[in-house]
């Protein structure tokens, strides 16, 4: 079973992530950056599910890390995120994330049709 | 011409007196002379025009004239060559008035000897250099000063001489603009008529200060104060102080210039520095407030998608229209959100536009495919006219596909029967798009709502066959369409229905041709 990281401070969006996909996917859950490094390192995920706003390291910092980190630095990172206002999404892509995903999730679909993007 | 020769002229009528004067310069030995010999006052002012003599030796009697006359116009003329009147008397008088007129010597004709001539003629030419440099040095000086004050004068800033008692001795022309004293009215005022009240006791004890121990605090730099002008306005002012000394005393020289409008643009720097703060804080207040309203919608709808999807649970038909009420009513709420943030970046003047080149066509393909793939059976058909080739423009896609979006759903939420039409239309000649036309079929308007139609929070009377909306979406269309320098225009008929029309500027299109 592939491996999906989500890393979001909010256990209720963790939650929901974890719902819609672990009939597919092992699901590895992580509430803050250092502790998603760390353990992306050790799990080696297929695809990590990254919220912007998170306290202490916020998402862009975490995947600036990961693409300095040699073991990680191709690392599929999708960006699922409130910050949902007109041109969040570019922003998110210029800054280098493989995929942008807008919280709420309206349709559960979305989710796995951007997963499927970048898994192989 | 002999290398080291002086070059004599001779003005002399009688030839004798040339021959002679003629062996008196041959025999001197330290000093060879090239003499020319002019016998008539014709002659005489040819050869001076021509100014190739070193000295020039004048008889006082030249034909019927005086010499004087002659001494007179070889100075009118321009003669550069000293002269030495020859006389046949000793005349006193005469000989004062030949000085007067610039002769370089007088000498009695038979009492001259080789000696004297030679040494005559060598002092005449030694003064007459030394008088040439003086008034050559006098012109280079009188240029100087002449270029030294046209700078002052041209300088828009004041330049104003003080003596050590404070009095000005000098105002330029920049000073009169600044102050609006002329130069006649302030020459002899205190300097520190030029200086509020305010200022001038502390002006008279740095003064005084000054001239007991030499110290100053201002001198040397460049301080800012305020002036005051003959109207007793006051302004903003740079002053550069110096002091100096000449063979008279000390003097100060300050140089002021009106900060007026430089104060001006640093107050209006200021004030857009402040302005752009204030705008970055709206900008990140509504951004974090986006992100606030969307977060717990995004549990709500996203644990109803949960429920709803879960086949296991065995829900009743009646919980899952419960949960798809639950799921309606958040989706609504998440458009409200929508809507009234970026009803208020409108406001704030936070919404950029961002142009580059788009097909229009592919926007319009794009908002009727999404409707499309919402539609219910019972929605009534989007019709959509789209021209085989359109030319591109520069626009703001994003805002254009929301502008439509929102008329297009509008469209819709009014019309029960028949079709929504979206079509595209360009210009004939190069292919651009002029407009897109949503015509719906619906209940419409009548025609003095119009205007109304487009304002915040405002929605035509609701009923049981009025939906209801944020009666924020129509306004925000209209503020998106301004934003780029479209139109919005509505036409429209109670009972017939509306055709809404984005216009685009005129500028992002070629000129029509034929």
């Amino acid at each position: 079973m592939r491996k999906i990281a989500v890393v979001d401070d909010n256990s209720d969006n963790r939650l929901i992530i974890r719902t819609i996909l672990e009939d597919q996917y092992e699901i590895l859950e992580f509430s803050s950056g250092l502790e998603a490094i760390e353990g992306f390192r050790q799990k080696k995920p297929d695809v990590v599910i990254l919220d912007i706003s998170l306290p202490e390291m916020d998402g862009t910092e975490i995947l600036r890390r990961i693409r300095d980190d040699p073991q990680l630095h191709d690392l599929p990172v999708i960006a699922l995120t409130a910050h949902a206002m007109v041109g969040d999404r570019e922003k998110y892509l210029a800054a280098g994330f493989n995929d942008y995903v807008a919280k709420p999730i309206l349709d559960m679909t979305i989710l796995f049709s951007t997963i499927q993007r970048w898994e192989t | 011409m002999a290398s080291g020769a002086i070059r004599v002229l001779l003005i002399e009528d009688q030839e004798t007196d040339y021959l002679l004067t003629r062996r008196m310069l041959a025999s001197c030995e330290n000093q060879s002379f090239d003499l020319q010999w002019a016998n008539s006052w014709q002659s005489g002012i040819e050869a001076i025009r021509r100014c190739v003599h070193d000295v020039c030796l004048l008889d006082y009697r030249i034909g019927g004239a005086d010499g004087l006359e002659l001494l007179k116009e070889s100075c009118d003329i321009g003669c550069k060559a000293p002269v030495i009147l020859l006389t046949g008397i000793s005349d006193y008088r005469l000989d004062l008035e030949a000085m007067e007129l610039g002769a370089a010597d007088f000498l009695i004709k038979d009492k001259i000897t080789p000696e004297l001539l030679e040494r005559s003629i060598r002092y005449a030419m030694a003064q007459s250099k030394a008088m040439l440099e003086l008034r050559r040095q006098q012109e280079d000086l009188r240029a100087s000063e002449l270029r030294f004050r046209s700078v002052v004068q041209s300088a828009g800033d004041a330049i104003i001489l003080a003596d050590e008692t404070g009095k000005i001795v000098f105002w330029n022309k920049g000073a009169e603009t600044i102050f609006g004293y002329v130069e006649d009215e302030i020459l002899g005022a205190q300097i520190e008529t030029l200086l509020p009240e305010t200022y001038r006791a502390q002006h008279r004890e740095s003064f005084e200060r000054f001239r007991l121990t030499g110290r100053s605090q201002i001198i040397g730099k460049t301080v800012e104060l305020q002036g005051l002008r003959k109207d007793q306005s006051l302004f903003p002012l740079e002053l550069s102080l110096a002091s100096w000394t000449n063979g008279t005393g000390t003097m100060f020289t300050a140089i002021i210039r009106d900060i007026t409008e430089r104060r001006g643009t640093e107050e209006l720097r200021w004030a857009k520095e402040a302005a752009e703060d204030a705008s970055h804080a709206k900008s990140a207040c509504l951004a974090r407030m986006s992100h606030e309203l969307r977060t717990p919608l995004h549990s709500i709808i996203g644990f109803t998608n949960l429920l709803i999807g879960n086949k296991s649970r065995n829900f009743s038909d009646q919980d899952v229209n419960l949960l798809r009420r639950i799921l309606t009513n958040a989706k609504e709420q998440l458009k409200l959100v929508d809507a009234v943030l970026d009803f208020s970046k409108i406001e704030a003047k936070q919404m950029d536009v961002e142009v580059e080149p788009v097909s229009i066509d592919v926007i319009v393909r794009d908002v009727v495919e999404q409707f499309e793939a919402e539609r219910r059976s019972t929605d009534i058909p989007i019709v959509l006219c789209l021209p085989p080739t359109v030319a591109p423009i520069h626009a703001d896609a994003q805002k254009i596909k929301q502008v439509l979006m929102n008329i297009v759903d509008n469209a819709l939420k009014f019309t029960k029967r028949g079709t929504v039409t979206v079509e595209l239309i360009l210009s004939p000649g190069n292919k651009q798009p002029i407009r897109i036309d949503v015509t719906d079929t619906g209940v419409g308007m009548p025609p003095e709502r119009l205007n109304e139609i487009f304002q915040p929070f405002h929605q035509l009377e609701s009923g049981p066959h009025h939906p209801k909306g944020t009666g924020l979406g129509l306004s925000i269309c209209k503020s998106l369409c301004d934003l780029m320098g479209y139109e919005l225009q509505v036409h429209s008929e109670p009972g017939r229905g509306s055709t809404f029309s984005i216009v685009f500027e005129e500028s992002s299109r070629l000129p029509l041709t034929a």
